[in-house]
């Protein structure tokens, strides 16, 4: 997919522009383990496909800090890519 | 803010014929005074207020393109108080960032309550007594308003945070308990949520760093409708915790932070 397809795909699920542009960047360098589930959630909204990295997952974001599954599946990705960065950043203060 | 009516009754008589002869037109003239405001509501008004309606106020004189000198329109049309509050917002420059944090580090040093062997020796209360006592001292380092601290059952995830509506800093409850990991994240969000409201006030209300480019890259970040990021709007929850993490506010806070702990540590050290 596209920049801009993903972007707008996120938009009509519910994304602001903004937000939306900056996700979509995003996901184009999702770590290739975490694709399969994207493509999953790209045709079907209710598949939110678990994963687990360096003891936290997708559902754990979802349930305990409300997040969307593109942005709790962001933050796995962080954490496959930059573990001890994103530990730290897990406990936080906004 | 009141319309024209409003001010009628509060002019002098032949002030605004002064101005018009300095080069404002009628029009002009009736447009500035839409935002006069009484007397009495303008005494009324919050500091914050008063600097968010001079901003409207100076918005709409450099639309006029007029030759006519600010000051001079601020006292003929709106008294000597607008005037006093143009001069002193002219004047007002916050310290720049390594001052600060040679300012703050030094507060947080020099108060006895603080030091650990002390601080687990505090009730609850003397302890948010103690938080806003610094809280005091530091935003007058920052030249903004203080924020009430308090303690509040947050998110079990979440330090705290600065809450920009209501002005105020709350800290988790768990940071209350004697532990020295606790004592350190507690001093580092009170330094972090007191940055984001040095960053609320020059982004909102007046803009008093000396960097002016850093208070353009943290508006963008900051929300309220205008910036890309949302960040009020707890964008985590959208863009999930790394870009949450990149925005510039979030990238300043963190490190202005970070440098006020570690210059603190290397004095108590020294």
């Amino acid at each position: 997919m596209e920049k801009n397809e993903i972007a707008e795909l996120l938009v009509s699920r519910g994304y602001s522009e903004n937000n939306a542009k900056l996700v979509a960047q995003e996901v184009l360098t999702l770590h290739p383990s975490l694709q399969p589930l994207w493509e999953h959630w790209v045709s079907d909204p209710s598949a939110c496909d678990d994963f687990e990295a360096e003891g936290y997952s997708i559902r754990y974001f979802m349930e305990k800090q409300r997040m969307t599954y593109p942005a709790a599946l962001l933050t796995i990705d962080w954490f496959l890519k930059e573990p001890e960065e994103a530990k730290k950043a897990v406990r936080t203060a906004l | 803010m009141s319309g024209l009516e409003d001010y009628e009754g509060l002019r002098q008589e032949g002030s605004v014929e002064g101005i018009q002869n300095e080069g404002l037109t009628d029009i002009q003239k009736e447009y500035m005074l839409e935002l006069a405001v009484p007397a009495s509501e303008w005494e009324a008004m919050q500091p914050e207020e008063q600097m968010a309606w001079l901003e409207v106020v100076t918005d709409r004189y450099s639309e006029l393109g007029t030759d006519t000198e600010l000051d001079a329109i601020l006292q003929e049309l709106y008294g000597d108080s607008a005037l006093e509050l143009y001069q002193n917002m002219e004047r007002i420059e916050a310290p720049n960032d390594m001052e600060q944090i040679e300012m703050v580090s030094d507060v947080l040093v020099n108060c006895e309550e603080l030091k650990y062997e002390n601080w687990i020796h505090l009730s609850d209360v003397e302890k948010t007594e103690v938080l806003n006592k610094l809280e005091e001292q530091i935003a007058a380092i920052e030249c903004r308003p203080p924020c009430p601290v308090h303690f509040e059952p947050l998110e079990p995830n979440l330090y705290g945070g600065y809450r920009p509506g209501v002005g105020d800093i709350q800290l988790n409850n768990f940071l209350l308990a004697n532990d020295y990991g606790n004592y350190q994240e507690l001093i580092d969000t009170l330094i972090h949520e007191g940055r984001h409201a040095y960053q609320d006030y020059n982004i909102n209300v007046q803009e008093t760093h000396p960097r002016h480019s850093e208070v353009d890259s943290w508006r963008d970040t900051w929300g309220n409708g205008t910036g890309k990021w949302e960040y009020w709007n707890d964008c985590r929850t959208e863009l999930g915790l790394r870009l949450y993490e990149q925005q510039s506010i979030e990238i300043d806070a963190r490190n202005f932070a970070g440098d006020v702990i570690s210059t603190m540590n290397q004095k108590q050290n020294a």
